[in-house]
């Protein structure tokens, strides 16, 4: 029985194994190539009475001699050893496949080529015209699926055509495309090697490896020429910089010309959102599309709050049954005033800030799912510019918006240190969720369905603060060659994964929940230990004393004691700040408790809008916006940017800016209400 | 096509991909293509397709939503 060897090449994923098992089956053995650790994989088949051997070289991605693989694979087909090799193509992604046959060309081994995974190219909506490809080439297309074995017709078909008459890759396209691109230095090296071409090798297959630096080349080169030329060549291609970005500009321009009228793709449900797209990407719309997107946003993630935020609000109302029953059980009037005032207060508090969490997550998780928010990042990059950053800097600021800690840890895709630090500087003013919980909330209380538009007002703020910050830490830390360009693959738009997003906003709900109750309750019961006097008077208490002493200075920026210390508080983590209003502003009920007169179920809110007017809310609500994020984000800042001298820096700006707006904030409410 | 990419690249802006093709009279998986090319020959670089604080690091209790960036390249050193 007369034998034909083939040979399976192709990049890596392209179904070589699946081929190579689905044509031996069980006849096939492995070992290692002779000297070699690369595993070698041999078998065998038989068809219409004539054997195949079939030999599955390992898998790479071209034929240059970069690795241990790639020099076997292209020696063994250029041994002779193999009648015939089959490249294989992914055809449901050509342009990235064929690369491996455009390497090929030149070498003058028979060859088909396989156009594998038909099945996923159809499903693309993808029409290839093998016919068309076969005659540009001049060797067999065979279209086909690899697991489908039963449908190898095609292929068996081919080889025994081959068996008949072999067929050789046509270079004319290539070479001309050497001329055309590369042109004196691959002539001139053209010109230097034999005519006829070494071997299995083409001169102009011989002449562009050169010119790629390929060692194995230039030994192949040395085996069959002359010392003198053989100088003359490695002086010719010493010269040629970026040789394998030259030749391999002519391979893609050669795989583009080939596929240039014989594929033809369907529009796809993905393709139809292609005007939509071209307005979330456009230059000019892109960006006041995303920021009208984010404002909706927010504004529904408030409605969405509401209704929580009501229910957790007539939590306190609990207070009184409870306390009855607790002293009616012999527990004592201060521990039940404890748990009473502050730890249900807190709890409520914490309830409703996990309801604009829900809101606010449900929303940007949604953009998420669906692939918007990745036009975001890429819409932004001009706005990146001019502050100095790269592109990539958005991704820092993104993450922010769930939490600062992992924005300022994101910096570290940015290889820049000034950029980086500048980074983390500018990704501090963006709000957490906690953040836009907290403000949501205290907004919410004091201006109803006005919250909306004061939160409005300080999302502006927040853009000319990220200005003037980039400014200010940018003019020492950024050089204006340090910014490169970035390529984005936007990811396509899909149906949202409902359970996926669900999942997410459910998580961070439950991280919210369980760090605000912590925090809240913990920072509530330490403030009002601070506050007790023995004889029940909050007057007398040294907490009380500090604060009416800087009160004359913390009215300055808008701010009662109280707020300030609130204020003060959230600087080691947003959620405190509610632990310090919830002791403060109770403490009248806690005090009343605690000099036996029963216990008093003022809720906060109540206490709040009592003594807080709105000016002074609006204060409030920016020095907190815009303070700095949390103890944890000031720890990682210094950890990634090894550098303390600047953390603190950054630190004591945020500080002192924070003040700064909210006593214009101050002034400002005061004109308005 | 891959010089006029990384000239591209060098002007320091931000593309997509779909961009790219269209300056480059050329398809998306073209451009793709010559990215990974590009990627191999170690002239672009790709950028982490994940951030955010996934990690869970001691002390966070990990807000951040691990965000499905873009898949991004850049020019190496």
């Amino acid at each position: 029985m007369s034998n034909t060897t083939i040979a399976l090449l192709g990049q890596p994923n392209s179904g070589k194994s699946t081929l190579f098992n689905g044509l031996t089956g069980s006849r096939q053995h492995v070992g290692n190539w002779p000297g070699k650790t690369v595993e070698q994989k041999e078998g065998y088949f038989t068809y219409g009475g004539k054997k195949y051997t079939v030999i599955d070289l390992p898998g790479t991605y071209s034929l240059s001699a970069n690795s241990e693989e790639e020099i076997i694979t292209r020696e063994y087909i250029a041994s002779g050893k193999a009648d015939q090799v089959c490249i294989l193509a992914d055809a449901s992604q050509l342009e990235r496949t064929l690369f491996m046959l455009a390497d090929y060309v030149g070498i003058r081994t028979p060859a088909i080529l396989l156009l594998n995974m038909m099945d996923v190219a159809e499903e693309q909506g993808k029409t290839i015209d093998s016919r068309a490809i076969a005659k540009k080439l001049g060797i067999p297309v065979v279209p086909f699926t690899a697991v489908d074995t039963k449908n190898y017709a095609g292929l068996f078909k081919a080889l025994e055509d081959g068996r008949a008459a072999p067929g050789i890759l046509d270079e004319t396209g290539i070479s001309e495309l050497y001329e055309a691109v590369i042109g004196e230095p691959y002539r001139q090296t053209l010109a230097l090697l034999p005519g006829e071409g070494i071997g299995a090798y083409s001169s102009a297959w011989l002449a562009a490896k050169l010119l790629e630096h390929d060692a194995a080349a230039m030994v192949i080169v040395k085996s069959a020429m002359d010392a003198e030329t053989v100088s003359r060549l490695a002086d010719m291609t010493k010269g040629v910089r970026n040789g394998s970005l030259l030749t391999g500009d002519c391979k893609f321009r050669w795989i583009g010309r080939l596929l240039e009228g014989s594929v033809s793709e369907a529009r796809t449900g993905e393709r139809r959102m292609g005007r939509f797209d071209n307005v979330a990407t456009s230059r000019a719309w892109g960006k006041p599309m995303a920021i009208l997107l984010i404002l909706v946003g927010l504004a529904l993630s408030m409605l969405i709050a509401m209704p929580f935020m009501m229910a957790s609000s007539y939590l306190p109302m609990l207070s009184a049954p409870i306390s009855e029953a607790l002293i009616g059980i012999g527990i004592s009037a201060i521990l039940v005033s404890l748990l009473c005032d502050a730890v249900l207060t807190a709890v409520s508090f914490a309830l409703m800030m996990v309801s604009f969490v829900f809101g606010i997550s449900l929303v940007f998780g949604f953009m998420e799912e669906i692939g918007y928010m990745a036009r975001i990042s890429y819409v932004f990059d001009n706005t990146m510019s001019k502050l100095g950053l790269q592109g990539k800097a958005i991704m820092p600021f993104l993450v922010s918006l769930g939490c600062n800690i992992g924005g300022v840890t994101g910096t570290r895709v940015i290889e820049s240190w000034g950029q980086r630090v500048t980074t983390m500087a500018l990704s501090w003013v963006v709000p957490c969720a906690s953040t836009w919980a907290v403000v949501g909330l205290i907004g919410s209380l004091f201006f109803g369905d006005k919250a909306l538009i004061v939160v409005l007002s300080m999302f502006l703020v927040a853009f000319l603060h990220i200005y003037i910050t980039s400014k200010i830490f940018g003019r020492s830390l950024i050089q204006p060659s340090e910014r490169t360009g970035l390529i984005m693959e936007l990811p396509p738009y899909h149906k949202p994964r409902y359970r996926n997003l669900f999942k997410f906003v459910f998580n961070r709900m439950g991280d919210v929940l369980k760090r605000a109750l912590t925090i809240i309750i913990c920072v509530s019961i330490l403030f009002w230990a601070l506050s007790y006097t023995p004889d029940g008077h909050i007057e007398n208490s040294l907490i009380y004393k500090i604060g009416i002493a800087i009160e004359p200075v913390t009215m300055v920026f808008g701010l009662r004691w109280q707020m300030f210390m609130a204020w003060l508080s959230s600087a080691m983590g947003k959620e405190a700040s509610l632990g310090v209003l919830a002791a403060l502003f109770n403490a009248q009920g806690i005090w009343t408790g605690i000099s036996g007169q029963g216990v008093a179920t003022a809720a906060l809110s109540g206490s709040l809008l009592s003594t807080i007017s709105k000016p002074e809310a609006l204060a409030f609500l920016y020095a907190f916006f815009f303070n700095m994020p949390c103890l944890m984000a000031l720890s990682s800042t210094v950890q990634e940017s090894h550098s303390l001298k600047w953390s603190l820096r950054i630190a004591a700006y945020y500080l002192i800016a924070a003040l700064l707006l909210a006593m214009v904030a101050y002034r400002v409410g005061l004109l308005i209400f | 096509m891959l010089t006029e990419l990384l000239a591209l690249l060098k002007k320091g802006r931000t593309y997509s991909t779909e961009e790219i093709a269209q300056l480059l009279h050329t398809g998306v998986p073209a451009v793709r293509a010559q990215l990974d090319y590009l990627e191999r020959q170690g002239y672009v670089k790709r950028s982490p397709e994940q951030t955010g604080c996934g990690q869970r690091c001691s002390g966070c209790k990990g807000y951040g939503q691990d965000y499905v960036l873009p898949v991004m390249w850049e020019l190496s050193e």
